[in-house]
């Protein structure tokens, strides 16, 4: 009875297990969830009733190779591709077979011992999910997991061995043992697995946040300029009057006076537009006039074409840049900020630094930062980290001598 | 050795003379052997370059009366193939149409036009021209040849044959890309186990591959992209 309970677990997990190895290399999202289930149940009944009924080592293979063949074309529609998939996955599968086999000396085809098998052989195509998905998809941070969380199998597998080898003639035990082995690793990794899901979407949250807060202050400021065109718009009308009133009268000395000093305040507006690209003046004349008033050196170099594209997302990369910039160089003696946006060959360049304070350095991406809010402030950076990387940019950051620098290259 | 000549190409007479001014005091500060022509309309300079007066840097103004400054750029690059010479837009105010940016300008400058500006950009210009006026030899059975690195589009090597692609069309000889190298202006970039290009004559970058002026395309190694990508981050800040 328990070898039978055994033998069904072992199995389900096994398919989990494949599931997870799917994920891999498919897109798993795709496919609804139901369906999903549906499909691997049919394979459960698919592998284990010949298996259950025959006892048969060719036919467990036959079945559970084509079976987990099936199944790929569930997530995708390349023969090669999931042939490939498959056979890695059953090679792999075979390989932790093999290695459970080994680590017994006196093993029988269809002996009682079977099940301590493969239940062994899960715990080691487990480990195997852990090292393939580390080679594979090692430098995403949320798919990789805690050493110590592969303690686990291992640490089961290590407990069935030693308990197999030793206490050969109570199999009821052992196999009571693997039984809540089995149900602790599933358990475990099963909320493992919520709760990183858990995090994940939590920062995902906080960086969407921060997104919107961006466009929210874009379109503030496409307001605001637009209420300051307005405004010139009425003093130019203004102008105009007192022009002819001083026309009509004929004091040419006094019109000479009131065009220079029309003239000043157009030569303010015109230092003021930037590149030309509309969208992306409003954001650095905007920020950049914070800048000029509230810090003591700005330097600028701002090369961009007219008719550049994607300027929301270079948008929220400048408005991040020079709001966190001015912000701490605003603490500073030197008051110190440099800004260059180069756009050619296809490459857009953009530099920030400023002066800052503090004894804060950039690590691997992680900053210790000053400010109270903290974390805002590296998710101010991640969030430009994201969207440069949306144009398989690149992104670095330095701290050197009081000086804070960003330098972005990215393909536009 | 020969003097370093200048183009000024501007409608305004009294800019043109500001800036020629500008320049022989340049040339004089720098102890430079300088040469400085002035034309007020893009047709007569073009007829002049085409008729082969040598420009080594080029003031242009963008808005002139017939021909303007963009098409003007566009002759120089595409109808004359010089992408040697070093072209300065001026510019009234700081807008910067999308077509300009494909003459390769090396910088813009925007009026009222004052020393520090001629001198900045000046300055930039010879360093450019230091770096790319550098001729390549190669040996073709007995003969050596000589070849203006300038006007190098790409090398790539097939088997123990390396290709050359210049604006004066192929040669093909033997030797490894590896060897050429080092012989070459800084401007050449190897993009590829079998390629080595010269960047001034890249009209897009993209990740995994380059678009050259001609049309062609290029891939980018895998193993090279992120070096390349590095690369742009440490350096031409000021350009």
């Amino acid at each position: 009875m328990f070898n039978f309970i055994l033998c069904i677990m072992a199995n389900i997990f096994r398919i989990y297990i494949i599931r997870q190895f799917m994920g891999l290399f498919y897109d798993t999202k795709i496919v609804e969830k139901k369906k999903e289930l549906l499909c691997y149940v049919l394979y459960f009944l698919y592998t284990i009733i010949p298996y259950l009924l025959f006892h048969q080592p060719v036919l467990n293979f036959i079945t559970s190779f084509s079976g987990v063949l099936v199944l790929t074309f569930l997530y995708g529609k390349s023969m090669k591709k999931n042939i490939f998939v498959s056979s890695s996955i059953y090679i792999v599968n075979g390989l932790c077979d093999c290695v459970s086999v080994l680590l017994f000396v006196d093993y029988k085809a269809g002996s009682d011992m079977n099940e301590i098998f493969a239940v062994l052989t899960d715990f080691l195509f487990w480990i195997c999910y852990f090292g393939v998905g580390r080679v594979l998809k090692g430098k995403e941070k949320s798919e990789t997991i805690h050493i110590p969380l592969i303690l686990i199998p291992v640490g089961s597998v290590g407990i069935v061995v030693l308990l197999v080898s030793e206490t050969v003639s109570f199999p009821i035990k052992i196999v009571f043992i693997c039984l809540v082995l089995l149900f602790i690793n599933v358990w475990t990794f099963y909320i493992y697995g919520i709760i990183s899901e858990f995090y994940k979407e939590r920062y995902e949250g906080i960086l969407l946040k921060k997104e919107v807060e961006a466009y929210q202050k874009q379109s503030a400021m496409l307001k605001e300029t637009e209420e300051r065109i307005n405004q010139i718009r009425h003093d130019l009308r203004h102008h105009v009057c007192e022009l002819r009133i001083l026309a009509n009268n004929k004091k040419y000395e006094e019109i000479v006076g009131y065009l220079d000093n029309m003239e000043e305040v157009t030569e303010y507006g015109a230092n003021r537009s930037i590149s030309g690209n509309q969208e992306i003046d409003s954001m650095l004349n905007y920020l950049l006039e914070k800048a000029e008033t509230s810090l003591k050196v700005v330097h600028k170099n701002i090369k961009i074409p007219e008719g550049l594209q994607h300027s929301m997302d270079i948008n929220i990369i400048l408005g991040n840049l020079l709001e966190n910039a001015i912000e701490s160089a605003e603490q500073t003696k030197e008051q110190l900020l440099d800004i260059k946006v180069i756009y050619r060959q296809g490459v857009l360049k953009i530099l920030v630094s400023n002066s800052y304070v503090g004894s804060y350095q950039y690590e691997h991406g992680v900053k210790k930062t000053t400010k109270k809010e903290g974390k805002n402030h590296g998710i101010g950076l991640q969030s430009v980290q994201k969207t440069v990387e949306k144009y398989q940019g690149v992104m670095d950051v330095n701290t050197k001598n009081g000086i804070f620098q960003v330098k972005i290259v990215m393909y536009i | 050795m020969r003097k370093i000549s200048i183009g000024i190409c501007d409608d305004g007479k009294e800019i043109c003379c500001q800036m020629e001014q500008y320049i022989i005091e340049y040339g004089k500060k720098r102890s430079l052997a300088l040469e400085c022509f002035v034309w007020n309309s893009g047709e007569e300079l073009c007829n002049n370059l085409k008729q082969g007066a040598h420009l080594d840097i080029l003031f242009l103004d963008i808005v002139l009366m017939e021909m303007n400054g963009v098409e003007v750029g566009r002759y120089i690059r595409n109808y004359l193939d010089n992408r040697e010479m070093q072209i300065i837009y001026i510019s009234a105010n700081q807008f910067y149409a999308q077509s300009l940016f494909q003459n390769q300008p090396m910088d813009f400058i925007i009026k009222p036009i004052n020393q520090g500006q001629i001198v900045e950009a000046m300055d930039l210009a010879i360093t450019i021209l230091g770096k790319t006026k550098r001729n390549f030899s190669y040996h073709k059975g007995n003969e050596l040849y000589y070849v203006p690195c300038s006007q190098i589009v790409y090398f790539t090597s097939e088997g123990r044959i390396i290709r050359m692609v210049s604006q004066n069309g192929e040669d093909k000889f033997y030797g490894k890309l590896e060897d050429i190298k080092e012989s070459l202006s800084e401007d050449f970039l190897q993009i590829h186990k079998s390629y080595l290009i010269n960047r001034r004559w890249i009209q897009r970058y993209c990740y995994e591959k380059v678009e050259l002026f001609d049309g062609t395309v290029l891939p980018i190694a895998k193993a090279k992209r992120k070096y390349i990508r590095e690369n742009m981050l440490e350096e031409e800040w000021d350009v």
